[in-house]
């Protein structure tokens, strides 16, 4: 599969006693948006962190083109190409915006740049994604979607490949999702293969072009979002109720 | 982008304070060159180098160093050592800064792996050992006993007195650290230290190599103390486990530290501009030494209560 940029092959994260995710297969294709979705505590976050090095896995294997990058540093896996954003923001709170945006140009995947290119850099993914206003603001001033629209502008500064979002959407009022859609498709555009973690599906369903969807750590579906939203299983399991909105 | 904001990323302002410092206490000595005074400069260049060299790992990051005088008293036994086995100054001043460093690679890629206080004990486990092997050196080392008086070494530079050769002395090395620590402050290495400090598993996915840079910022601080201790112990030539392996130092370290601001490059100065002179105005007006930790005590609360982020940090804030 040449296409595939992101792959799993049986991942396993286990908490105690808990099976957090369970033989858990999966792939990225290069360009590809692959919305995630999947009811509270089905393993979406954990499997986020699992790619990212942040957590271990107990068994199975992550390839990142054709590397084989399981239980790997959280740094070297970030390096190679794999950038992520938090459900509930984690900006650097005593440091203003650039310089939040700033660390993850010098130390992201183009490891040697001197702190006068970082910045240049910093600046434009922070106009980028329309926070040039905010740059000198501290990270604790910010209100929740500025914060978030930062989380995005530093993963975008580390030159990913593939950018993991978690939940990007959560917490935000109908105009500001017009405007996080809208980044989040221009990112796409620029060649940068996503997978889109979303609880609000009305919104994800319109602008993913395969879902899979998650529960009990489990994938139970796979495919075009019409082919999702009309699986029996998923239906009993989580849409049931969104069917008729 | 307007100017100001662009001047202030390059900090002019800081580049002001910075040649400020390095002017005044350059010019002090002649003005002012009674043996006293020098001997206060260099009190105050010795405590500003300490602190510098905690803050570098400890203020950024958080990551609390209990055991700088375990740096501090390896750099003055080295050199004490060195002398009495007629090794070059050259070499042992070299030494004094290579073994401590190597030290705290061994403590750092040890225990900064692991979050948490596991660093700060292991810092303060490591001093206490090595206080008591070289309280009991001569069980280790021939010749040798835990006090080392040295001779005065004659470094005078130019026809300077003694005293005030040492003045230089600490004063070029004072010049060294203070632009080193603001130019790492500004680099690479200087926001990945305060990314560590704010969130290290949001800094360990952005990039960086956590483990790796806590331990540098650690043996850059410790390359300091070493040299620092070797030097101090020429100057008072004799050196003691008291004197030098001593664990109130690390705590007026931390004081003076928090004081003058951790995590900026200039807190520690101010710190130390604080402590040193004041602490000998105390002791050389009312004669009980015990006055002067009463007033730090006061003061330490004071400015806690009122710019909890050190002085040095209520600056940066104001200067922004």
């Amino acid at each position: 599969m040449p296409d595939v940029i992101l792959r799993t092959e049986e991942l396993t994260k286990k908490f105690g006693g808990l099976v957090a995710i369970d033989k858990m297969n999966l792939h990225l294709m290069k360009n590809e948006i692959l919305g995630l979705i999947g009811p509270n505590g089905a393993g979406k976050t954990t499997l986020i962190r699992v790619v990212t090095g942040t957590y271990k896995a107990d068994s199975g294997r992550v390839f990142f083109k054709e590397d084989d990058i399981t239980n790997m540093p959280p740094h070297r896996i970030c390096r190679m190409g794999i950038a992520k954003t938090n459900q509930i923001p984690r900006l650097f709170p005593k440091l203003t915006v650039l310089e939040n945006v700033m660390i993850g140009a010098l130390y992201g995947k183009e490891g040697k740049k001197t702190t006068s290119k970082a910045r240049e850099e910093a600046l434009y993914w922070i106009e980028f994604v329309g926070m040039g206003s905010k740059a000198h603001a501290y990270g604790k001033e910010l209100q929740f979607v500025e914060s978030k629209k930062v989380e995005i502008a530093r993963a975008m500064a580390t030159e990913p490949d593939v950018l993991l979002l978690d939940e990007p959407l959560s917490g935000l009022i109908d105009v500001e999702i017009d405007d996080a859609v809208e980044i989040i498709k221009r990112i796409n555009s620029m060649g940068v293969s996503i997978i889109w973690v979303e609880h609000i599906l009305r919104i994800l369903m319109r602008n993913v072009m395969r879902v899979i969807v998650m529960n009990f750590g489990k994938k139970i579906a796979d495919g075009t979002p019409y082919d999702v939203s009309k699986n029996p299983e998923v239906i009993k399991s989580y849409i049931g109720e969104e069917e008729h909105a | 982008m307007d100017t100001r904001k662009f001047l202030h990323i390059f900090g002019s302002r800081e580049i002001f304070i910075l040649i400020s410092l390095v002017v005044i206490f350059g010019a002090i000595p002649p003005l002012a060159g009674s043996m006293y005074i020098l001997n206060i400069g260099i009190r105050i260049f010795l405590w500003t180098l300490l602190t510098q060299s905690w803050n570098l790992l400890s203020g950024y990051t958080g990551y609390t160093n209990i055991g700088v005088a375990a740096f501090y008293g390896l750099g003055a036994y080295i050199i004490g050592l060195s002398i009495v086995y007629n090794i070059p100054i050259i070499v042992a001043l070299f030494m004094a800064a290579i073994i401590p460093s190597f030290l705290g690679l061994v403590i750092g890629g040890v225990s900064l792996r692991l979050r948490g206080t596991y660093f700060s004990i292991t810092t303060l486990m490591i001093l206490l050992i090595i206080s008591n092997i070289f309280y009991n050196i001569s069980y280790f080392i021939p010749r040798t006993t835990s006090e080392i008086w040295i001779p005065q070494i004659p470094m005078s530079i130019g026809g300077m007195s003694l005293i005030l050769s040492y003045y230089f002395i600490f004063y070029v090395l004072f010049v060294v650290v203070t632009i080193t620590t603001y130019v790492i402050e500004k680099s690479k290495l200087g926001y990945a230290l305060k990314a560590v400090g704010e969130d290290e598993m949001v800094a360990e996915e952005l990039g960086i190599n956590t483990t790796k840079i806590k331990v540098i910022a650690l043996m850059l601080g410790t390359i300091i103390s070493g040299i620092a201790g070797a030097l101090y112990g020429m100057y008072l030539s004799y050196i003691d486990v008291p004197i030098f392996f001593s664990t109130f130092l690390t705590f007026v370290v931390m004081y003076v530290a928090v004081l003058g601001g951790k995590g900026v490059w200039y807190g520690p100065i101010i710190g130390t501009l604080l402590y040193v002179p004041v602490d000998e105005a105390i002791v050389l007006l009312t004669n009980i030494p015990e006055y002067s930790r009463i007033f730090y005590g006061l003061l330490f609360v004071l400015v806690m209560l009122l710019m909890p982020e050190g002085i040095g940090g209520f600056i940066k804030k104001k200067i922004r």
